[in-house]
């Protein structure tokens, strides 16, 4: 790989937002595809922020940072990327369920997959089921994903599942959950179609939700 | 199914497959100790057992208990009949060095339910003295370590019931084991006082404690004034102590909604009996922080944190309760790491004192950053002895006596604490519109020992530094309260005029929180 597509790698790292700039500029000048700036530099970076975060090396504070650090960096590539990929991915209907109001991890979800290609629509926390059917129906998004932190809540989940089903719309519609009190098992028993235990998965997980519809 | 048998005594009860047999043990009235909390670090809870119990695991042969037939109650689970080597009346469930009681005076309990232990005391209504009895753990705990949990489980309405029983039977049977041994009649309890948090009192009562779950965290309870008690009888329905102690009136500290209870409306009637009504900021560290503050006009604000339960031990690696084999207070001496104790022997585990003291000297020799995270060249570095670091690709610890360490993770946990309790203190001042150098005198109460550290504890900010205040550690308000109340019995009402003055704020639900909280994850 070429150095210069490393350095950016190295400043997204580092979280070294004064520099990141410059250097994807200079990646630019070297004639590097924005594609291969963006895969190999951003979006590696932020997976290797994302292992540091599950070694405790890095904390909530540093992945708000490497969002910012990322933020800085898409305006030069965005335009030439919007140019160059066919179509940007799929639109993804964030919430907080009915009767929990944490949004910390919800937030980060929500700016790891706007940096990476897909329309962000954040209904905030406290959200009831039908708030999010209406968007479903208004923007025609077809992912969801749901955050939870208090386990008192975690039937609110089934309620968004059951909600959706009434409205003939769960087999159109992919469902992720995250959140301090989630598992694969309650992925399960709520009747969701995918489970991401850190905030750095949530890109994975929304690619082959998109890819499976 | 299995069971338990006592030996010598002979008391038998089958359980079901699997359960633990420390749940086993506290259901048949044992009096065991868990100071780790389940972990298995601290080998308290070890008996002599025979018959079908589960593997010992890692941290059961770590500690080497086996090989005289002994295991951990707290990680060896039923498979089938178990024989047990107990001297049941060897497990007094008293504290040493009681002072005495005369039989023939009348007397009160106060009782405080915690999450985690209850702690009962017995207060001479004669002579106006009180002392602590016993703490035993809340039996409750096999539904969950922390209220919320056992707000889910309680939504099956069997285990609800069975919470309440459970918490019942522990007073009941610590209560009269103990009276038994002090040789005092149970017509002499006049009153009997009760303090907690609202789900705690809540499930006491047989309450509904869904809504405590949900935002906006609403309880419609609130008072459980002996008049308020008596008139409902679905209350005191539910209540077998009241069968047991049919002389005495049943009463509870009140509480302000779902996350502000008796530890908060103990603390502000503490602290305005004592005089101190104005300019006074007073925080609850546990699992969940109650906070308040009185601004100069006598204004009382009041909050909520969510901290987890680091302070208690509990979700550090090697964190134990104070007790015996928890190191305590740790200090540095001529570049090297020194610590004192509870007990003798090898220590066990460390307490929330320590794990404070601990991440104040990593923070003044460059162990860790402000951010929290392990310095990069600490294998290249001297470090206070015996302080080594042991960096494996799963994880990074601080190695310090035998096999007691610190790990990033542990840092992290108490960072989730400090900065909850931090962004919850500043956002409080601001929404009262008092600034931190207002306040003159500054309350700390909960789960930690007297061997705070104050000058550690204001090192790692747990609360803004107020520049113009006086400290003091008050210790278990809650408990502390219930005792007052025993003795004064106005006090309760009194502290329901305080909690009607004080004007909760959601802090959580502010949009400026969550900026606030990461910034107050690092150290300064």
């Amino acid at each position: 790989m070429k150095d210069a597509i490393l350095d950016v790698q190295k400043a997204i790292i580092d979280l070294n937002i004064d520099d990141i700039r410059q250097l994807v500029q200079t990646c630019l000048d070297e004639g590097i595809e924005p594609l291969a700036i963006f895969e190999d530099g951003i979006s590696k970076g932020l997976e290797m922020v994302g292992e540091q975060f599950e070694d405790g090396t890095y904390f909530l504070a540093d992945l708000v940072m490497a969002g910012e650090v990322v933020k800085e960096a898409m305006p030069l590539l965005m335009e030439k990327l919007d140019r160059e990929s066919s179509a940007k991915k799929g639109k993804v209907i964030l919430a907080t369920v009915n009767g929990d109001i944490h949004e910390i991890g919800k937030n980060i979800v929500g700016m790891l997959l706007s940096v990476n290609g897909y329309e962000v629509i954040d209904l905030g926390v406290d959200v009831p089921p039908e708030k999010i059917l209406e968007e479903v129906k208004r923007s025609g998004s077809r992912l969801v994903g749901l955050s939870v932190l208090l386990s008192t809540m975690v039937g609110s989940i089934k309620e968004v599942v059951d909600t959706l089903t009434e409205a003939g719309l769960k087999d159109k519609v992919k469902i992720a959950i995250g959140g301090a009190c989630t598992s694969e098992k309650l992925k399960k028993e709520m009747g969701a179609d995918a489970y991401g235990e850190t905030a750095i998965q949530a890109v994975k997980i929304f690619d082959e939700l998109q890819a499976s519809l | 199914m299995g069971s338990v048998s006592l030996i010598p005594g002979g008391k038998t009860r089958s359980f079901k497959t699997d359960t633990l047999l420390l749940d086993a043990l506290l259901d048949m009235g044992l009096h065991i100790q868990t100071a780790c909390g389940g972990k298995g670090i601290c080998g308290k809870c070890s008996v002599r057992a025979e018959g079908a119990l589960s593997e010992p695991d890692e941290n059961e042969k770590n500690l080497n208990v086996e090989k005289n037939g002994f295991r951990l109650a707290c990680r060896s689970r039923i498979l089938g009949d178990v024989s047990l080597y107990i001297e049941e009346n060897e497990t007094s469930v008293l504290n040493k060095a009681l002072p005495s009681f005369n039989p023939d005076d009348t007397y009160a309990a106060a009782i405080d339910i915690g999450t985690t232990s209850i702690v009962v005391a017995l207060v001479n209504l004669a002579s106006k003295t009180s002392a602590e009895l016993a703490t035993v753990m809340n039996p409750q705990r096999r539904y969950g370590h922390d209220v919320i949990s056992r707000i889910s489980s309680a939504a099956d309405m069997d285990i609800s019931d069975t919470m309440s029983n459970l918490v019942q039977d522990a007073v009941l049977h610590t209560m009269s084991a103990a009276l038994k041994d002090l040789g005092i009649p149970f017509g002499h309890i006049k009153r009997i006082t009760f303090s907690g948090n609202t789900t705690m009192l809540y499930l006491l009562f047989g309450l509904d404690v869904s809504p405590l779950g949900m935002y906006p965290y609403r309880a419609d309870h609130t008072d459980f004034a002996d008049s308020e008690i008596a008139e409902k009888p679905a209350l005191t329905g539910s209540l077998k102590i009241k069968r047991v102690f049919p002389d005495a009136t049943i009463s509870a500290l009140p509480v302000l909604s779902g996350f502000l209870g008796g530890d908060l409306t103990g603390g502000l009637a503490v602290c305005h009996v004592k005089g101190f009504t104005k300019n006074a900021f007073f925080i609850d560290l546990g699992t969940n922080g109650e906070l308040f503050l009185t601004d100069g006009r006598g204004r009382i604000f009041a909050a909520s944190c969510a901290m987890g339960p680091a302070l208690e031990g509990m979700n550090i690696s090697c964190g134990m309760t104070a007790d015996d084999g928890a190191i305590t207070h740790v200090w540095v001496e001529s570049s090297e790491l020194r610590y004192s104790m509870m007990g003798n022997g090898s220590p066990r585990g460390i307490s929330g004192t320590a794990v404070v003291d601990l991440l104040a000297i990593f923070l003044e020799t460059g162990i860790i950053r402000r951010s929290g995270t392990f310095s990069r060249d600490l294998e290249n570095r001297r470090l206070p002895s015996p302080a080594r670091c042991e960096y494996t690709s799963a994880s990074k610890k601080i190695r310090l006596w035998g096999d007691i360490g610190v790990t990033q993770k542990d840092i992290r946990n108490v960072q989730l604490a400090k900065g909850a309790s931090l962004a919850a203190s500043r956002l409080l001042l601001g929404q009262a519109g008092s600034s931190s150098e207002d306040i003159e005198r500054v309350f700390i109460a909960g789960a930690l020992g007297r061997n705070l550290s104050m000058d550690n504890f204001k090192r790692l900010e747990f609360i803004p530094d107020f520049p113009n205040a006086e400290y003091h550690y008050l210790g278990n308000s809650s408990l502390m309260a219930a005792q007052e109340a025993c003795l004064d019995e106005t006090f309760i009402t009194r502290a329901m005029e305080l909690r009607d003055r004080a004007q909760e704020v959601n802090l959580s639900a502010l949009p400026e929180f969550n900026k606030e909280f990461i910034n107050a994850l690092d150290f300064k």
